[in-house]
């Protein structure tokens, strides 16, 4: 395991100000606090090369671990041990072996091209030279971004920084990466090459990968375990399939057909999501998935046939409307 | 090597942002022009005030400038404004080289470029002044200026680190941060030279640190202090920076322990 968090519980403790002046008067006096709490002793194991999705909604405590585990916040109680090490005692070995990545934060020097704070960053991880050279060739290859890396920052497309403060994190080749948000605010093109680039770096180097996103289908694409977690506490920690299975009640079949069929003999099959004479939409229990299928191609003049599991967010919704009771 | 290495790639960063220093070093220029009017108004009086001649003090505000730029530094400025605010700390905090030399190394720069901006603006000003640079030096006392040099340029830096660090606890730090301003104007050696301070202020000014960042390494590289007393200030120093240094430490730990880095 290079991961184990044992009750891990992080409390912030939150100022509480009165609306209005009386309020302002009376904190310079006597300040109310309350702990907010961020995590709320979760626990879970991660394995080397493990490519894990960390889901929840803003506020459910995602970075919060994302930033214990990295070793920037202290936590409130509970064990944490990343490659051996208390990652808050940020020792040089550990820092060395690890990368956090998060989408909303430029690292690179802003007014001066990325090269120079990749350079940077090769002295401060003490970084041969035979070493860089080869990392940098490699990963500006693999991001197509050798012709801008003489180019200053804030000259650059975010999706162009965003490959950039990929390289700069990576320059070290981490053992572990925690990417927090890494595909925010950029266009689909480049969502898509950053998780085809993830994959790939995932497999190339066995490096065990922390992701949180909004976006689903970043986890739908890179992550076979997935941790739910919402107010602190973890919903769900399993394979994604699994959850698939255990939430996705039904499955959507679409039929084309190659002439109209009539409505009455269609609507036997199912429950209809929608109809036009060349073109049916079922929802169906996953049990009647087999069955219903068969039977339109058996008995209708089906020209193409779609079974489709249900959008992986719809899933998630359910999860946190059915959390606490069922998971 | 790898800390020259560095130096000069934040160096880089600098050159990159030139205009700001340079504007910083004419604000020491109209400082130090403003005090030097006002005190020439004086000397119109009198020959000789304690042991400054018209020349030696015109002298002194002109090292006024390079010293200003060199070893009265503001990172709790960049630190608050960019590390707090914007909340680059947590990216500076994942690097294995700590947090103090990491803006120790931002800072240098910053402050070589300042002193030889200073440097070259002092020389001009020296002959358009008539001013009269004189450095009764010998080979101990200039190595003695030095370390007081240095020892002044750590004093000030921790001293302004532990003041950044500040924004741990509070909601801002400009309150603080004017404060010391005030405290510095007045006890480092701006206004007048710390031995012209009236009785209690100048007792003061020997005992807070400010006098030995400025005023101290000012007249040592003169060499208006016998090699005793220069050995006098160099414990000072020390003492000083065992104390901020310790102090930052602590600090620093109890800090971080609560440190949220909350909506970044």
């Amino acid at each position: 395991m290079v991961i184990q968090v044992k009750n891990l519980t992080k409390y912030y403790q939150v100022h509480q100000k009165e609306p209005g002046f009386s309020g302002s008067l009376k904190s310079l006096f006597r300040r109310k606090y309350y702990d907010a709490k961020a995590v709320d002793d979760i626990s879970f194991e991660i394995e080397e090369g493990e490519l894990i999705g960390f889901i929840g909604p803003n506020g459910a405590g995602k970075t919060t671990t994302l930033k214990c585990l990295t070793g920037l916040l202290y936590p409130t109680s509970g064990k944490v041990s990343v490659l051996g090490y208390t990652p808050f005692e940020r020792k040089h070995a550990y820092l060395k072996q690890i990368s956090l990545v998060m989408g909303q934060k430029n690292q690179l020097w802003w007014d001066l091209p990325a090269i120079d704070s990749f350079l940077l960053n090769k002295e401060i991880y003490e970084i041969p030279d035979e070493h860089y050279n080869k990392t940098i060739a490699e990963l500006s290859s693999l991001l197509e971004v050798e012709d801008i890396l003489q180019v200053q920052v804030r000259k650059l497309s975010l999706g162009q920084r965003m490959k950039c403060e990929l390289i700069a994190a990576l320059i070290h080749n981490p053992r572990i990466l925690f990417l927090d948000e890494p595909t925010i605010g950029l266009d689909v093109m480049m969502q898509q090459n950053l998780r085809e680039f993830v994959k790939n770096y995932n497999k190339q180097y066995n490096a065990t990968i922390i992701l949180t996103s909004h976006y689903m289908k970043d986890v739908e694409e890179l992550c076979k375990r997935i941790i739910i977690i919402d107010h602190g506490k973890i919903l769900y920690d399993g394979k994604l399939e699994s959850i698939v299975k255990k939430y996705a009640k039904t499955k959507t079949i679409t039929a084309i057909f190659e002439k109209p069929v009539l409505l009455e003999k269609v609507k036997q099959l199912g429950e209809l999501v929608s109809f036009d004479p060349k073109k049916a939409v079922f929802s169906v229990t996953r049990d009647q998935s087999n069955r219903v299928a068969s039977k339109l191609l058996e008995h209708f003049p089906v020209e193409d046939i779609n079974i489709e599991e249900p959008n992986i967010e719809e899933i998630i919704r359910e999860v946190f409307s059915n959390k606490a009771s069922s998971v | 090597m790898r800390y020259t290495k560095i130096f000069s790639l934040y160096f880089q960063s600098v050159f990159a942002h030139r205009g700001r220093p340079l504007v910083f070093v004419l604000m020491y220029v109209i400082n130090a022009l403003i005090y030097l009017t006002f005190i020439r108004g004086v000397f119109q009086q009198t020959h000789t005030i304690q042991t400054w001649t018209l020349s030696s003090v015109t002298s002194y505000y002109f090292l006024l400038i390079v010293a200003g730029g060199t070893l009265m530094m503001h990172p709790e400025v960049p630190i608050f404004r960019d590390d707090f605010e914007k909340g680059e700390l947590a990216g500076r905090l994942l690097k294995p080289f700590s947090y103090y030399w990491q803006r120790f190394n931002i800072e240098l720069p910053v402050r070589v470029f300042q002193g030889i901006s200073g440097a070259i603006i002092a020389y001009i000003l020296a002959i358009i002044f008539h001013a009269d640079f004189q450095f009764h030096l010998s080979l101990a006392t200039v190595c003695l200026a030095l370390i007081i040099i240095f020892l002044a340029y750590f004093i000030c830096f921790t001293f302004k680190m532990i003041l950044a660090l500040t924004a741990l606890w509070t909601t801002e730090i400009h309150g603080a941060q004017e404060l010391t301003d005030i405290l510095v104007t007045i006890f480092a050696g701006y206004i007048v030279p710390v031995n012209l301070l009236p009785g209690v202020l100048e007792k003061l000014a020997n005992i807070l640190p400010f006098s030995y960042i400025i005023y101290y390494p000012i007249i040592a590289i003169e060499g208006k202090l016998a090699v005793p007393s220069l050995f006098s200030v160099i414990t000072i120093q020390v003492m000083w920076l065992v104390v901020l240094g310790v102090l930052f430490r602590f600090l620093w730990k109890k800090g971080l322990m609560q440190y949220a880095d909350f909506g970044h």
